[in-house]
């Protein structure tokens, strides 16, 4: 069961599953890092370089889609303990692809989820070649087969009776 | 062939009796004579003299009456032989006729057999192979039926998978997922 989460957190699609997730965390340490080198060094650094930070398109969508500042240490503790949720309790859903798509590719299928079943679910993309196209879903304890090969399965009767008929 | 050994018989006979005669009328003559030798020499030799020519006049009789007798015997036994063998042959011959139409009418009866038995086995062989065919279309028909999914989507994978854009396909898993929403949702909710 998932638990309704205290503060909701809006992905962007940029950020599909667990590992752009695991990304985000890792870059906020690294700002977090970057940071406190900052303050320690803070006579050192030149003011022309004291607000440049590093960071993904990723999490500069999610943080702008959240309204989040990452300069502020706060904003970003709290987003830190938010992903930390997300990535735990967030829906993890196992998509079945018969080939390698792109990010731009899974978008509609990312944001029909996010818009349709958790505002937080994650994606987990496989290979399935045998499937030739469309797509499997796999949940938590279900299996939904979108493929081709399942609807071929299901036209399989009307192409028998049009091979017998020969 | 008994008559003919009863006319050889029958003319030995009659030619042993002829033999008798001449003997006895020879031995007659001869002892008669030497009688009278001794009182007419000369009349003696007037007697043997006709009785020499009477014996040879006899002798040739009986000679010509032999060959007249064997002439007529050989050409009865040529003519009888001529007809015992005629019949003897006709009787072969018909023998052999109707051998020969029991043989062709038995090899008739084996031909038609054969060509029964040849008709029967081509029919078994054409019923054999239509069940062999049948059964091969059967067991293929099964076997399609079997991988049928297999194969189109082999073909089609083979065929058309890498042109088979997510993008163009997202219209319909998005269909296929709104379909199954809620039994989604459900699980998500209250699933592991």
């Amino acid at each position: 069961m998932v638990p309704e989460q205290t503060v909701t957190l809006r992905l962007p699609s940029s950020i599909m599953g667990i590992n752009e997730v695991n990304q985000a965390l890792r870059e906020i340490d690294l700002i977090e890092d970057q940071a406190m080198q900052r303050r320690i060094y803070q006579a050192e650094i030149s003011s022309s370089t004291a607000g440049v930070l590093s960071v993904s398109n990723s999490l500069s969508e999610l943080a702008a889609s959240n309204g989040l500042d990452l300069d502020d240490g706060a904003m970003r503790s709290k987003l830190k303990g938010i992903l930390g949720d997300v990535k735990k309790h967030a829906p993890v859903i196992h998509v079945g692809l018969a080939r390698e798509s792109t990010n731009a590719e899974l978008m509609p299928i990312v944001d029909w989820m996010r818009s349709n079943l958790h505002p937080n679910t994650l994606l987990h993309v496989g290979l399935q070649p045998d499937i030739i196209g469309g797509c499997t879903i796999r949940t938590p304890n279900r299996y939904y087969d979108f493929s081709l090969k399942r609807h071929f399965e299901t036209a399989r009767i009307a192409l028998l009776t049009k091979i017998k008929a020969l | 062939m008994s008559s003919v050994g009863l006319i050889l018989v029958t003319s030995a006979v009659v030619m042993a009796i002829v033999l008798v005669i001449i003997g006895y009328v020879l031995g007659s003559r001869f002892s008669y004579t030497n009688k009278l030798s001794s009182k007419n020499s000369k009349h003696y030799e007037e007697v043997a003299e006709k009785g020499r020519q009477q014996l040879e006049a006899t002798i040739a009789e009986h000679v010509t009456f032999l060959q007249n007798d064997l002439r007529m015997t050989v050409s009865g036994m040529n003519g009888y032989m001529k007809e015992e063998l005629g019949r003897t042959l006709q009787d072969e011959m018909k023998r052999y006729d109707i051998s020969l139409a029991e043989m062709r009418k038995a090899a008739a009866a084996v031909v038609t057999q054969s060509q029964h038995r040849t008709e029967q086995q081509y029919k078994e062989l054409k019923d054999q192979l239509a069940k062999s065919l049948m059964d091969e279309k059967q067991r293929r028909v099964h076997q399609l039926e079997e991988n049928m999914t297999d194969i189109v989507s082999y073909y089609i994978q083979a065929a058309v998978g890498k042109r088979l854009e997510l993008r163009e396909q997202i219209p319909f898993i998005v269909a296929d997922l709104q379909a199954e929403k809620a039994s989604i949702i459900e699980d998500i909710k209250y699933g592991a």
